[in-house]
């Protein structure tokens, strides 16, 4: 008996030695002195993945990088318009658009006391270019001039395995097609081998000298950032506010960093370490607990700190949609961004009894929701794909009931989408409406017969794929879809649920028929929805190939009037349209919670908050 | 004894190593790259290649698996997550695994008390109402699952005790989190429901099985009462099935339930394995099978030493 009094004894002090040394103690009080503002307090669902500014890509992950980081221009409180961050003015532009000429705040400065330089610009942008350290969202560095040349040339020059991996082709032709390639890459770059056989050092010397020769982001001297672009951009301004084009401190940073045989990096757990953080903007990382809480507070360098309204920011990591709300109600949170499993049952309770539930909002998102057809002539098994025919494509889309669909299956009214670029939310784009493909049955059964298939006859049974790990949302979106297919048309359609990396995977390699799909707008322009379906664009999944299309891109890229080019944006949306490689279904919508009258969020459509400036007051 | 545990202690890193490699080849060969997890955004291939270089992953499975193994053993590094900002796997393991064990090990003892008294009562009187009642009782206990009792507790403890009694702060559990002790009761009592059922009917059975037998007769017709011979004789063999339940169920409940964790905001470690598998974050899927296997291995060992101790006459070696 003794014996077994000693083990459980040792397990129970175990025990309560784990959980003691475990416990969360909440987080730090706030300092003790005059100023009366407060902590804003919110929740999401999942621990940021990834704080890097030049590699995060989900929308919650930016929220917080842009409390700690500063780009040149903002996005103004409430989502409407641009102004100045750390840039002390708005750009002077040349007359030929190319060139834009930054000066930087004399009070900006970084969370060690150091001041911001153009040269701090020029580093950040210059990792976020680099492919060892870029993310997603690199694309985005395209539009300067000369960047693209070299990011192909340093991809190459990361190490060997890599230059090798881009040339080698999947089979015999595809080989012969990548030996083409190389002779042309290194007709363009004749030192290339040589400096393939550098020390990564060298190699790094010789990336920093090319990067200056060939990319027009400049540092004229510490407070002036020229940077030329390889074609006039009218939303270089908004990309100028957009996280990715973030400084880094290059003071900070540079002895930091590692080069070896994988490339010149900074270690990942620098950007979530609060220790070694140094960052410029309203915010510094203070805290984070992971999978319990981040704390951001006031930067004290931050040159507008005077006029933040609050002083900190909590966001708190709650998995559970109900447990969130629990919080919320009682007291211990102040707005829940996002609402999870349990929005339609607020919306209903919105419905019902909207004074009581006015803290309930739903709001319309700069995002479609669509389906995608495979455009390949044939599916990878060498099955021929029906989808190829834009007449087929059309006739499916001309079947799609979105009333239904928004009502009765997401229950939450989404605005439901005829065109692809929400134009609403984007000031003075006028989408081509007409080319639309609303509900008609009857239209879409003629236009099948027309296609070859009257009444379905011959047309092989297909799938639409879905991915169902974010739960049984899309797949009861594509019951109604599949219902309608076969009713209208006569054909046999099967539902198809996959994970989502499956998904991704599958489209890649153009193994579906149709598949469900969403497109958040990064920045306030047509091009961010319309892009993806250029010929070789990495998310031109479908393969839909339409030079017309690729022409009118172009020609708009060029374009400097800004009425004119959204016209020529348009005539493309309404030519993606029609040839029907997408069918827009609905526009998202996010159910956000907080109190109007006591916190003032402005939640928008582009997610663009100014959480620095939302007032509030300490609790006395 | 001692040669049961030294040959147990030789074996583990072999068993461990062989758990690793088949575990390391499913997560390989697993649809999806971790450089894409999230998003319908996709990486550039250039970029991709570059990152898998980084992270050692350019030159096939084997240099990469070798060069993990190579780490554990001599550095003691356990790699790092390549979804969330380059966290140590090590960290992630040190911050979650106290949080879930202190946990497991509450929601066992919960279970064990739960347990044994319902399972005892039911064979003091058996046949009575009380019996079929812990029966009952168990029975559900085994097949509701935790999110539903997790939810139901929640609303219980934490909100309708605020709403109805909103002076008895002593009854306000909290919303979630792990704060204090008293944020351990109602996921313990959430997590610890399945194994007390368990256990509740092993011991009512085996209790059941054990008062009809020999030994137990004799010990009546010495004059011992039911109850006396029900708690100095059987419930010690009764329990023997428990004990080998216990150790499997210690290791399962001490590395962290994801369902229990997500409805009470719990930062274990339970979440990370499925989040890891989601993102396809190979090393911290490996880091914490390692640790899952290792608390199977050791706890199997526990209960075998346990066995020992309760009934002599179990041979070790």
């Amino acid at each position: 008996m003794l014996r077994f009094a000693v083990i459980f004894g040792l397990i129970a002090i175990f025990t309560l030695f784990a959980a003691f040394t475990s416990f969360d103690p909440g987080p730090s009080e706030l300092p003790d002195d005059a100023d009366d503002r407060g902590t804003l307090r919110f929740a999401i669902p999942n621990d940021p993945g990834n704080m890097d500014p030049g590699r995060t890509s989900a929308s919650t992950d930016f929220r917080v990088v842009k409390c700690i980081y500063e780009p040149l221009l903002v996005i103004k409180w409430g989502g409407d318009g641009i102004e100045p961050g750390t840039a002390e003015s708005m750009p002077t532009v040349s007359e030929d658009g190319l060139t834009y000429t930054f000066k930087i705040r004399e009070d900006a400065k970084w969370s060690d006391g150091v001041p911001v330089t153009a040269d701090d610009f020029v580093f950040g942008w210059r990792r976020g270019m680099i492919k060892e350290t870029a993310g997603k969202y690199e694309t985005l560095y395209n539009i300067i001039a000369g960047v693209k040349e070299f990011k192909e040339w340093r991809g190459a020059l990361v190490n060997k395995d890599a230059y090798e991996a881009m040339f080698k082709g999947e089979d015999e032709e595809d080989q012969k097609k990548k030996d083409e390639e190389r002779k042309t890459f290194l007709e363009k770059y004749p030192d290339f081998e040589k400096q393939l056989e550098l020390s990564p050092e060298e190699r790094w010397e010789v990336t920093l000298k090319a990067f200056e020769e060939k990319v027009g982001v400049k540092a004229l001297d510490d407070r002036t950032l020229v940077v030329t672009l390889e074609a006039p951009t009218a939303y270089f301004d908004a990309l100028c506010a957009f996280p990715t084009f973030s400084p880094m401190p290059k003071h900070h940073l540079e002895p930091m960093a590692d080069i070896d045989d994988a490339g010149w990096y900074i270690p990942d757990s620098y950007f979530g370490d609060p220790d070694r953080l140094v960052t410029n903007g309203p915010y510094v990382l203070s805290e984070w607990r992971h999978k319990v809480r981040m704390v951001f507070d006031q930067n004290p360098y931050y040159w507008n700190a005077d006029n933040m309204g609050n002083i900190r920011v909590v966001q708190e990591t709650i998995p559970d949609a109900n447990l969130q709300f629990l919080r919320y109600e009682e007291g211990l949170l102040d707005w829940i961004p996002g609402v999870g499993g349990i929005k339609q049952k607020l919306m209903e309770q919105k419905r019902q009894n909207p004074d009581e539930w006015a803290y309930i909002h739903n709001i319309p998102n700069a995002g479609t929701y669509y389906y995608e057809f495979n455009c390949r002539p044939t599916l990878p098994s060498g099955a021929p794909n029906p989808m190829v025919d834009p007449k087929v494509r059309r006739a499916m889309g001309m079947c799609i009931d979105r009333e239904q669909i928004v009502q009765n299956v997401t229950e939450m009214n989404e605005p439901t989408a005829l065109l692809m670029v929400p134009d609403k939310e984007i000031p003075g784009y006028i989408g081509p409406a007409e080319a639309g493909l609303p509900f008609d049955p009857e239209a879409a059964k003629q236009l099948f017969a027309e296609a070859g298939y009257p009444g379905g006859e011959g047309f092989p049974p297909i799938k639409i794929t879905v991915n169902n790990d974010a739960g049984p949302g899309h797949a009861n979106i594509a019951l109604p879809i599949k219902k309608n297919w076969e009713d209208h048309l006569g054909i046999k359609v099967e539902l198809e649920q996959i994970e989502f990396k499956v998904l991704l995977e599958r489209s890649t390699k153009g193994n579906y028929y149709t598949r469900r799909a969403g497109w958040f707008g990064d920045y306030a322009d047509p091009t961010t929805w319309l892009d993806m379906y250029r010929v070789g664009d990495s998310n031109n999944d479908c393969k839909y190939e339409n030079p017309e299309y690729d022409g009118l891109l172009k020609q708009a890229a060029l374009e400097l009037d800004k009425e004119k080019r959204f016209g020529l944006l348009a005539k493309a949306e309404a030519m993606l349209l029609q040839d029907a490689p997408i069918v827009p279904i609905f526009y998202y919508t996010t159910v956000t919670i907080y109190d109007e009258d006591k916190v003032d969020i402005r939640q928008n459509a582009w997610n663009n908050l100014r959480l620095e400036l939302v007032p509030m007051k300490r609790d006395k | 004894m001692l040669r049961l545990i030294l040959s147990r202690l030789i074996q583990l890193p072999i068993i461990l190593l062989v758990i690793l490699t088949v575990s390391f080849t499913m997560a390989w060969v697993m649809p999806g790259d971790p450089f894409n997890a999230e998003g319908a955004k996709k990486v550039d291939e250039s970029v991709k290649r570059a990152m898998e270089a980084r992270y050692n992953m350019d030159k096939g499975p084997l240099i990469f698996f070798t060069g993990y193994v190579e780490g554990i053993v001599t550095r003691g590094d356990f790699g790092e997550s390549t979804a969330s900002s380059g966290r140590k796997v090590a960290d992630i393991i040190k911050d979650g695994f106290p949080v879930s064990a202190s946990l497991g090990l509450c929601a066992i003892a919960i279970g064990l008390l739960i347990g044994t008294t319902a399972g005892v009562l039911g064979a003091l009187k058996p046949k009575s109402a009380l019996d079929s009642g812990s029966l009952a009782v168990t029975l559900i206990g085994i097949s509701l699952p935790s999110f539903v009792t997790g939810a139901i507790l929640l609303a219980v403890g934490a909100s309708l005790t605020r709403l109805y009694f909103p002076s008895l702060t002593w009854l306000h559990f909290p919303l979630g989190g792990w704060s204090g002790p008293k944020s351990i009761i109602l996921p313990a009592i959430a997590l610890g429901l399945a194994p007390a059922a368990y256990i509740a009917r092993l011991i009512r059975l085996g209790l059941a099985d054990i008062m009809s037998s020999d030994f137990v007769r004799t010990a009546r017709a010495k004059g011992l009462s039911h109850r006396d011979a029900l708690f100095k004789h059987a419930l010690k063999v009764a329990f023997l099935p428990v004990l080998s339940f216990l150790g499997p169920a210690a290791a399962s409940v001490m590395t962290g339930s994801f369902v229990v964790e997500k409805i009470f905001n719990i930062p274990g470690i339970g979440q990370e394995f499925v989040y890891a598998v989601q993102n396809k974050d190979q090393m911290v899927i490996l880091g914490v099978v390692l640790v899952f296997a290792t608390m199977l291995i050791v706890f199997n060992l526990l209960v075998d030493l346990a066995y020992a101790w309760v009934d002599p006459r179990i041979e070790l070696d």
